[in-house]
């Protein structure tokens, strides 16, 4: 067992709910969100990122508007919706939960 | 000085050098792989393009017009290399996903030598490149991990026992895709498709380097392999031994057709004698005028086509040739169908001349003094021979000679058949035919030209009946039929091993030992005096 895989697959789990926690804050664009992203290391590539977001959308959690950009084609600035909202709060108790017992059994 | 090509992504247009232009379109066809089976894969596809457009629009300026390799690089940098997009599919693969996953990871970061693991997801396909029909075979060994000859070889055999083969082949081709693409290929030869393999494929295939298996190979594998090895050696040996087969067999079947069908058959030792009509004559009297240049046509698509095919197999594999040569196998399969077809309607057509049966019974006066004994000779006969004893005829066709209009048949019947009820000699000739209609059979069995000489005790017969070219041979047939009233005689005198006599259906004749012999009717049947031994005549059969 390699402690890379571990590593990837703990990233893994928690992506949607740090994608879902930066849109909470602010509409963005796919490229805003990975700087966030990128800065907490919670991902290294673009790529990995729009087939996120296309199925959080297609899950109803997403909606998104077309902005014209000056730099190149239209941007789809990404936003929560109400479901969205709801189930970000879901994660969010999940999280602190999670949190908490990583906390207790560590101490 | 670089070609530059002119792209459209997201709507921007750009000019983007021809280098980088093949490693963008590898790029974006390897990411799709990814997604191909989602639903969704338009829509992520149009989102990544327009990334891209995005971040080549930064690239240009007024100074840089255009997309250059090392952009292409900076691009998949900031996108992430085809391994980072797996897709996941949150709920049934998640396990082997994140596995999947977790390998690109390692494999990323360790990068030993540039080689990646063979991750095993072998699919199946026809490999039409390297193939020598559809590629089935080969597609199956690559799937198999074994040499595609064995499998081919499996093949033949069906085709041999029973045919089997050539229907499965047929539904393979169908079914199995085609390995198109080189992702595809990839996936076919159970390398992974990654950015770094599809490109080496490519210049693989550029450098007419055929690319050997993965780089990694356990101990294990190397035994695998070396087993394979010493398998596709046992096939190659095999491959030409029945390479050899096939070539001696096809060039023997094909001298065998042409004989037959241009040449003299009485070079043939077994088939026929040098008596035999040859073919397109005989086609001439039995199909309608039109037809029979057709049939032969067809009969000679229908034959040579399969033998031609046998020595063209035989060779390539005796040769070890490669080349795929599908566009004339697909050509002579189906000009061999509609020969095929064309001999099945005609003969169909044929068949309904044969629907109706008609038989004419003529009486022939004989008149027989008080020796009571009618005589039975044969005419010399001039068109076939004497010496030809009917029985030893296997062949009818032996027995038939086409002489300008005329066409003569060398099987008239005698029959001997005894009557209580009479007190003098009948003798009867039937004159049979089939036909289209009643009425056309009618006419040809009237238009049997048949001679009967009676005078002194004595009949005579022709040892053939003549019909008209234009009649066609529709089963013609000449019966003479002696009915022999109690207490008189029969006796066969020269030639009558010519035709077929049968004696009251007891003594078929079998050879010359009808020559002088009498026959008497009695009320118990028929009684042979000078009949040399009688048993001999019924062992002989």
């Amino acid at each position: 067992m390699k402690v890379e895989n571990t590593k990837a697959q703990m990233r893994k789990g928690i992506l949607e709910y740090c994608i879902l926690t930066v849109l909470s804050k602010r509409e963005a664009y796919p490229s805003d969100i990975i700087q966030e992203l990128k800065e907490a290391k919670l991902i290294v590539v673009e790529g990995t990122l729009y087939p996120l977001l296309t199925r959080l959308k297609n899950a109803g959690l997403l909606q998104y508007n077309w902005v014209e950009s000056s730099s190149g084609p239209p941007r789809k600035y990404y936003a929560l919706t109400e479901d969205g909202q709801q189930f970000l709060t879901e994660l969010k108790k999940t999280w602190n939960e999670l949190y908490e017992a990583v906390q207790l059994i560590s101490k | 000085m670089n070609k530059t090509i002119s792209i459209n992504i997201a709507g921007f247009v750009f000019n983007i050098e021809e280098q980088a232009f093949e490693k963008l379109s590898l790029y974006l066809e390897s990411i799709k792989r990814n997604f191909q089976h989602e639903e969704d894969c338009d829509e992520i596809m149009s989102d990544i393009e327009s990334r891209i457009a995005e971040l080549f629009h930064e690239k240009i300026s007024d100074r840089k017009e255009v997309i250059i390799d090392s952009d292409v690089e900076t691009v998949v940098e900031i996108m992430g290399k085809p391994e980072d997009y797996i897709s996941d599919e949150p709920q049934a693969h998640a396990g082997t996903q994140s596995e999947e996953q977790a390998e690109f990871v390692e494999a990323e970061e360790v990068k030993s030598e540039g080689s990646t693991k063979n991750n095993g997801r072998r699919r199946l396909y026809r490999d039409e490149q390297n193939g020598s029909v559809g590629g089935v075979c080969t597609g199956l060994g690559w799937f198999f991990g074994i040499d595609p000859v064995l499998i081919k070889i499996a093949f033949v055999l069906l085709v041999i026992l029973g045919g089997s083969g050539i229907l499965l082949y047929i539904i393979l081709w169908v079914v199995i895709p085609e390995a198109k693409t080189t992702a595809e290929i990839l996936e076919m030869q159970g390398e992974p498709v990654t950015l770094d393999s599809i490109k080496d494929h490519v210049q693989g295939m550029k450098d007419g380097v055929k690319d050997g298996a993965s780089d990694v190979k356990s101990n294990f594998k190397k035994a695998v392999n070396q087993g394979v090895k010493a398998s596709s050696k046992l096939a190659q040996s095999l491959s030409k031994i029945f390479g050899i087969l096939f070539t001696i067999g096809g060039i023997v079947g094909l001298l065998v057709l042409f004989i037959i069908l241009f040449g003299d058959t009485g070079l043939l030792p077994l088939v026929g004698t040098e008596q035999v009509e040859d073919l397109p004559t005989l086609l001439g009297i039995l199909y309608p005028e039109n037809r029979s240049g057709m049939v032969f046509f067809a009969i000679l698509i229908v034959t040579f086509i399969p033998i031609a095919s046998l020595i063209f197999t035989g060779v390539k594999m005796l040769f070890g040739i490669t080349t795929k040569y599908k566009k004339i196998a697909i050509t002579s399969s189906v000009i061999w169908f509609i020969g095929a077809t064309t001999l099945a309607l005609t003969g169909i057509e044929l068949g309904m001349n044969f629907r109706n049966q008609v038989e004419i019974d003529y009486e022939v006066p004989v008149e027989v003094d008080s020796t009571n004994t009618l005589f039975v000779d044969v005419a010399e006969d001039d068109i076939f021979s004497n010496f030809i004893e009917y029985n030893n005829v296997w062949n009818y066709s032996e027995l038939i000679r086409v002489e300008d209009e005329k066409v003569r048949l060398g099987y008239p019947e005698l029959r001997i058949v005894h009557k209580n009820d009479s007190t003098d000699f009948e003798v009867i000739l039937y004159k049979g035919s089939n036909g289209l209609f009643h009425k056309e059979a009618i006419h040809k069995a009237e238009n049997i030209d048949y001679k009967i000489d009676a005078s002194n005790n004595t009949i005579s017969l022709d040892p053939y009946f003549t019909i008209n070219k234009e009649e066609r041979l529709r089963n013609q047939q000449v019966i003479v039929e002696i009915h022999v009233p109690t207490g008189k005689k029969i006796k066969f005198g020269k030639n009558i091993d010519r035709i077929q006599v049968d004696v009251s259906d007891d003594y078929y004749r079998h050879n010359e030992m009808f020559n002088g012999t009498t026959w008497s009717a009695t009320s118990e049947g028929f009684n042979c005096s000078e009949c040399r031994d009688k048993r001999r005549m019924y062992d002989s059969f």
